[in-house]
């Protein structure tokens, strides 16, 4: 296992070396661009490439739905993501605008501030992993990190296969939840990070069902008892309010997974993001199945309360 | 019409067979399994059989939840109707349901901690201080029906508003909320069950107490009071009963529209007569007509991946059922307080004052256009913007000033057009539901896979602002455009936006948050081009209406009156709604639905002192352009870099402005 982990910590020191030999010489040259993005899966990437963003969108939510990696302090907030702030924007445009095509109506107007491009992982016919990795070369290509974009995706596959050998043990099908209010969860399935990732480390989903564009499905939580032997992985954060409700919640107290303790909660992260988002959610994903649940979370335990 | 001895027994009847046939197959298709024991599942179920005891928390409970929250919703719209004596009164358009919604976003998002003590009392503590509010505001005209109404229509805007502009900024960690908010019933314990036969039980013996004196109520008021009634408190006893039973319905299952309305109405319309019938028949129909809805979704849901929530399918479905009842509706008794109540002593000059206004707009676009944030390297500091800043200003302040400013004219002259028309305080083109077409086409092309070069939001908006129109000409065209009835189709159409709007938010598409900023108003996709279309539109159309002040000024004597005065009443009033559609749809085009400035502006000209035809429709566009400009550029600069959008702002300072009016009249 030892053996195992290491290799990433190898892998980022190779980040390391390669960033310290490339940078130098584009400084020679000229100014990095300046880079606006709105989408915030495009913000992660390109913090991740070790460019400092001159603008994004909306920094708090950022923190708090993606988390990782964290914006500079420097980068400026240019408010909503499908309203980036075009009288701030105009007062010294950026070299270039990345948006996508959920957040932008009428490019053509913001074009004359600067030049925009729709970069996405979504809005495309490619599954998400291939769309995911075309993106990154994309922005790698148009901010000049190509090396450090291969080392992304180097690195991302080691923990891809990591997380595959780590998991082949692991036979228990897995719900891969995010709670939106007490009583119904977002479930995910196919054809996004969280398919990629079942797909690639064997692991099974227990969600077979209809998922809507952005692959996930909005259902009650007693459909997740349609699988009594699998386990449920909760993404956080919750709700406001919901941790208190779940206490009472007869159901989930019921489902077999809860009463089994087969329950885990994995720390925030953006199931429609980048790479290093679906790095975080590999590792999450390898602390939780590979290791027995620790019962630390009150909604767990509460069941042995509720017992009589 | 509702001569022939009919009893709602019969629609009861179709109801319960419905229902019972749903919920047989929803039993077969989601229980299947458990086939054989369904009794003791729902009694006792055994704790290790998870099947057995998801169908223990959640089907049975549903169902009971369902029809108990359709029967509360019911009395709660019966109670109000009769104490009101307006079949228009209902939970919803006295805004008791915004407030209480208003009240748990609050709490939520401010003081988690109380939501431990139970929603419920937040969200009654919301429905009571609106109806408080409503109640301040009507006081003065001693509680007369329809200025109840009018000032509950304006809080209950005022308070989704602001709601609006809290969801916007908080989406993430709301989006529990958008689903209560849009009346999912999904149960998980016996918990709401108990909560909701508890207190529908205490609200009926209460309501049984009082049967005979609000049955008195039939009687004109005259008559009632020469018996010896307080009229006063026996409303405010109805109308406080109807709040706690809407409040608990609210906090236990979210936001369900239709029913308190619509119960009611067809109970009366399928013949029960007397107080005591109305009550049984509006609860027993409620009760079926939302376990029937929810059945129904419950057996759609496992074919698709997003959530078909409740409430708003119900007034998805309510709507046309609505449209359907209304010519067979009967709306008596409650003459509108005629528009000559609504204003102040007539101004001696009114051109000083109209100048006065107009310096006060152009004095607002100066501000709108030169002050804002400047960026210097990486700091944001509040600025005038000098000379060498024109391109910023022309490019990216005016084309939304323009826009802002047009929208608002546009919307203030259909409003006066309406009021004047139908002599009633409370048209507007929000209420009539133009604005709600409009809106219903957009986000029709949004939902459907339409994405075909040639339908673009316009044509959408047009279309849906035209099938509105039609409908409220078919519905009404009968009737010879009677004031009331207008407003009833009105509210039919925009309960459709209602239901539509509440399934987007709910079904947590992303696109969700530009919907969001649309409906609200925003004037952030307005171009040089686009504004200056606008603008040029908004002008034609205002050199168009001017020269209609004849019928304007005889229109609101009345029917009779103006005909006699030789005004062809049916040709002006189609003339008048044909000019009020096209200024509606330019207008909600570039700056959504949310058109509060309609119903507010004429009030707010008359209130000034305006009352000739013409002087009121100047005074209420330069009124409409002055809220629009000032609300932009609050929402363009208060949250910099974030912005709100104009309607929103529009309806949060103006609503203030219109609620004092109300007060002092």
């Amino acid at each position: 296992m030892p053996r195992v982990r290491s290799f990433p910590a190898l892998l980022a020191l190779a980040v390391a070396v390669l960033l310290g030999m490339s940078t130098a010489p584009a400084d020679a040259d000229s100014k990095p661009p300046r880079i606006a993005a709105a989408n915030w899966t495009v913000v992660e990437t390109l913090v991740a490439l070790g460019v400092e963003p001159y603008a994004v969108s909306d920094i708090p939510n950022y923190n708090a739905w993606v988390k990782a990696p964290a914006i500079p302090d420097s980068t400026l907030d240019m408010g909503l993501r499908n309203e980036p702030n075009l009288e701030l924007l105009a007062q010294d445009p950026p070299d270039l605008l990345l948006t996508s095509a959920l957040f932008s109506r009428d490019n053509a107007r913001l074009e004359r501030l600067m030049p925009v491009r729709m970069i996405d992982n979504f809005y495309t016919d490619r599954p998400y992993y291939e769309a995911t990795l075309a993106m990154t070369r994309e922005i790698a290509r148009l901010t000049g990190r190509q090396p450090q974009a291969e080392v992304l995706i180097a690195e991302t596959d080691a923990v891809l296969a990591h997380a595959a050998r780590a998991l082949r043990g692991a036979k228990t099908p897995l719900y891969l939840v995010q709670f939106s209010d007490a009583q119904h969860v977002r479930v995910f399935g196919q054809g996004n990070m969280v398919g990629t990732l079942f797909s690639r480390t064997g692991l099974t989903n227990a969600w077979t069902g209809p998922t809507n564009a952005w692959g996930y499905a909005s259902i009650p939580i007693d459909r997740l008892a349609e699988r009594p032997e699998a386990r449920i992985v909760v993404i956080k954060p919750y709700p406001r309010g919901v941790e208190e409700a779940l206490g009472d919640n007869q159901i989930w107290q019921h489902l077999p997974a809860v009463r089994a303790g087969r329950v885990s909660f994995i720390d925030p992260v953006w199931p429609y993001g980048g790479l290093i988002s679906l790095q975080r959610l590999a590792r999450s994903l390898v602390d939780v199945a590979t290791q027995p649940p620790t019962a630390d979370t009150s909604t767990v335990s509460s069941v042995e309360d509720q017992a009589p | 019409m509702t001569l022939r001895r009919r009893s709602p027994a019969w629609f009861a009847l179709a109801l319960l067979l419905l229902a019972v046939g749903l919920a047989t197959a929803t039993l077969h298709t989601r229980f299947g399994d458990l086939a054989g024991v369904w009794w003791q599942s729902i009694v006792a179920p055994d704790d290790d059989q998870i099947r057995q005891i998801v169908m223990h928390y959640t089907f049975v409970p549903r169902l009971l939840v369902a029809l108990l929250g359709g029967a509360a919703l019911a009395l709660a719209g019966c109670l109000m109707q009769q104490v009101l004596r307006n079949p228009l009164a209902s939970p919803a358009t006295l805004g008791v349901t915004s407030g209480a919604q208003l009240a748990l976003v609050v709490a939520t998002l401010w003081a988690p901690s109380w939501m431990l003590a139970g929603r419920e009392w937040i969200a009654l503590a919301g429905g009571i201080v609106a109806m408080l509010l409503v109640f301040a505001l009507s006081w003065k005209r001693r509680l007369a029906p329809m200025v109840v109404v009018l000032s509950g229509m304006v809080v209950g805007l005022y308070f989704s508003a602001i709601n609006s502009a809290l969801l916007l900024f908080h989406q993430e960690s709301l989006s529990g909320l958008f689903i209560w908010g849009s009346g999912a019933l999904a149960q998980d314990s016996w918990h709401d069950t108990r909560f909701l036969l508890l207190r529908l039980g205490i609200v009926v013996v209460v309501a049984l107490l009082l049967l005979r004196p609000l049955a008195l109520l039939d009687l004109e008021e005259e008559g009632a009071k020469s018996l010896g009634i307080s009229l006063r408190k026996l409303r405010i006893a109805g109308l406080g009963l109807g709040i706690f039973m809407t409040a608990c319905v609210v906090s236990a299952i979210g936001l369900i529209g239709f029913i308190g309305l619509a119960s009611p109405a067809i109970a009366r319309l399928s013949g029960a007569r007397t107080l005591p019938q109305r009550l049984v028949w509006s609860m027993i129909l409620g009760a079926l007509l939302l376990a029937v809805t929810d059945l129904a979704v419950q057996q759609l849901s496992p074919f698709t991946a997003s959530l078909l929530p409740t409430g708003a399918m119900t007034a998805a479905l309510g709507a046309p059922l609505l449209l359907w009842l209304l010519p067979r509706l009967r709306v008596g008794g409650s003459r509108p307080t005629p528009s000559t109540g609504l204003t102040m002593p007539r101004l001696a000059r009114p051109h000083l004052r109209l100048w006065a206004l107009a310096g006060l707009t152009v004095a607002a676009c100066a501000l709108a256009l030169l002050v804002g944030f400047m960026l210097d390297s990486h700091t944001l500091y509040p600025s005038v913007a000098g000379t060498g800043d024109l391109s910023l200003i022309v490019d990216w302040r005016l084309s939304r000033v323009a826009t802002a400013a047009a929208a608002g004219l546009m919307l203030a002259i259909a409003g006066t057009l309406l009021q004047r028309m139908t002599g009633n305080p409370m048209a507007s083109p929000e209420v009539l539901g133009i604005s709600a077409g409009v809106a219903i086409g957009v986000i029709a092309l949004m939902l459907l896979p339409l994405g075909i070069a040639p339908l673009s939001g316009s044509v959408m908006g047009f279309s849906g602002a035209t099938v509105a129109l039609l409908v409220l000409i078919v519905c009404n065209r009968r009737s010879g455009f009677a004031p009331e009835r207008l407003l009833l189709t009105g509210i039919a159409i925009s309960s459709l936006l209602d239901a539509m709007r509440a399934i987007v938010l709910a079904s947590e598409d992303p696109r969700a948050q530009q919907l969001l900023s649309w409906l609200g108003g925003s004037t952030y996709y307005a171009s040089l081009t686009s504004s200056g279309w606008i603008v040029a539109i908004a002008l034609l159309l205002l050199a168009l209406t001017l020269p209609l002040q004849r019928w304007l000024t005889l229109l609101p004597l009345g029917a009779p009156t103006a005909k006699a005065l030789g005004v062809d009443v049916d040709r002006s009033r189609l003339v008048l709604l044909a000019l009020v559609a096209l200024l509606t749809v330019a207008a909600t085009l570039v700056i959504g639905p949310l058109s509060f400035v309609g119903l507010m502006a004429p009030h707010m000209a008359r209130l000034m002192g305006f009352h000739g035809a013409r002087h009121q429709m100047l005074g209420a566009g330069l009124l409409g352009m002055l809220v629009m400009v000032t609300a932009d550029w609050l929402g363009r600069n208060l949250f910099f870099p974030y912005q709100l959008p104009a309607g929103l702002i529009a309806a949060l300072i103006g609503g203030v402005y219109f609620m004092w009016g109300l007060r002092r009249l």
